[in-house]
């Protein structure tokens, strides 16, 4: 609790928080951030973020320009596609959702009771006509390896005692791929969750590119699909982390458990 | 049933999330364009901007800001991110005179007027400097650096005015001091 920890911590919290809010942080700086964010849990963390929302609005001419059609229209596509995937979560793996919070509002959850039907009235359907995992999406991971060039990298386990293993397929061209794991230990997302992290030729080493958050939600290979938060052109290495709820912009690469090379023998 | 149009996007209620980009795709686009260089970056910002949205949506409390802040809040972390990733900051980059600059109207003035209202006032209150500041940073979004330029004060002063003015707001909206009762009301 925060009545625990010297006032003087929660002070350079609130100043982190509301540099981010005004200028933004550095990766060290965000780094301070997390760690403080951590021991003061009852600090609100997007409070000066709101206020500079809400500094924006009040400067602002309080007028929008309309959004352009065809760019609306891709943001419609785009909703489609991002609501049609909860099916996905129903095979035992949590979508990587880059940036996702834990669900907390009673409707996300009367979603998830939901969901959590359909899963059961789904499951042995399932069961009588696939392996574990989830057909679909192996389906397309063997689709996305028959495109030319595409990345395939397998995972090395950083940890001698781990059990950790799996590979990664991806396609530059495509901006798509696919995680196969196995051997992650199951994360109570409301504790901590994986993040895959796109290393990238073009890209600073020190920030590489977001590739999504995810969960491993039971024993056994799973496949997770790729969401990389920009593009990615000339991908060197994934490496997937463990971090707080939600993901991180950057990590401090503290618990790093699967990272893989690309070499260039990989690309199909 | 939830009241809050964010609240039922997070249920994953289409009609609502039509509803939402056509009532907060202005705003984001505006900003977008404001931190955008170019209209390709504008238009994936705005994409980024949603799909984060639609992730982000059931956390949305009513109780603590309107759903405008909150889809402010979410794109301007957008941008930043994005324009970190990119290696740059998001300066403001007027985009070419030709893009589409047609006033559609006001953002959902009724849910807006009292909290906007509420902060201009008190940005009015600040220092000028803090003022300046402020608005540099987040409205133009200038970095520091340029801002001490800019003003011709040092970077340190620079933060100082930027955290005092908003640690001055945040009192002030959470009713926890009087008008000018501290640092000294200009």
């Amino acid at each position: 609790m925060s009545h625990d920890r010297p006032a003087s911590h929660q002070d350079r919290l609130l100043e982190l928080m509301a540099d981010r809010a005004a200028f933004g942080l550095s990766a060290a700086e965000q780094d301070e951030l997390q760690k403080l964010s951590a021991q003061f849990p009852d600090v609100d963390s997007e409070e000066f973020e709101r206020l500079a929302a809400a500094i924006d609005l009040s400067l602002g001419p309080g007028v929008a320009v309309p959004l352009p059609a065809a760019l609306r229209a891709q943001v419609s596509e785009e909703a489609r596609r991002f609501f049609s995937e909860p099916a996905e979560q129903l095979l035992g793996v949590s979508v990587a959702r880059r940036g996702a919070s834990p669900p907390r509002s009673r409707a996300w959850l009367a979603w998830c009771a939901a969901a959590a039907c359909l899963l059961l009235a789904l499951a042995g359907w399932w069961r009588a006509l696939s392996p574990p995992g989830s057909p679909d999406l192996a389906q397309a991971r063997q689709a996305l390896l028959a495109e030319p060039r595409v990345v395939k990298t397998p995972l090395k386990k950083t940890d001698p005692n781990s059990s950790a293993q799996g590979d990664i397929a991806w396609s530059d061209t495509a901006q798509r791929g696919f995680m196969r794991l196995s051997g992650l230990p199951m994360n109570d997302p409301r504790r901590e969750q994986y993040q895959l992290w796109i290393f990238d030729k073009n890209q600073d080493p020190r920030y590489p590119i977001d590739g999504g958050v995810f969960d491993i939600a039971r024993a056994g290979e799973v496949i997770v699909p790729i969401r990389a938060a920009i593009r990615v052109s000339d991908t060197t290495m994934f490496a997937i982390t463990v971090e707080r709820p939600g993901g991180v912009v950057v990590s401090s690469r503290e618990r790093i458990v699967l990272l893989g090379e690309v070499p260039n023998a990989m690309v199909n | 049933v939830a009241n809050s149009l964010l609240l039922r996007v997070a249920t994953g209620d289409t009609v609502a999330v039509e509803q939402c980009i056509e009532r907060f795709g202005g705003l984001a686009w505006s900003l977008a364009r404001r931190f955008s260089a170019n209209p390709s970056d504008a238009d994936d910002a705005v994409q980024e901007i949603f799909i984060e949205l639609w992730r982000s949506a059931s956390r949305y409390d009513e109780a603590i800001g309107s759903e405008a802040t909150f889809v402010t809040m979410i794109a301007r972390r957008c941008l930043v991110n994005r324009f970190r990733q990119q290696r740059r900051r998001p300066e403001t980059t007027e985009l070419p005179a030709d893009l589409p600059a047609v006033v559609t109207g006001q953002l959902d003035p009724v849910e807006q007027a009292d909290e906007v209202a509420r902060i201009a006032e008190e940005m009015r209150r600040l220092r000028p400097e803090q003022q300046a500041v402020l608005k540099m940073s987040i409205y133009d979004g200038l970095s520091h650096d340029a801002i001490a330029k800019s003003m011709g004060i040092p970077l340190g002063t620079v933060k100082t005015h930027a955290r005092r003015g908003l640690f001055r707001i945040r009192e002030a909206m959470s009713g926890a001091i009087q008008d000018g009762a501290k640092e000294g009301t200009p």
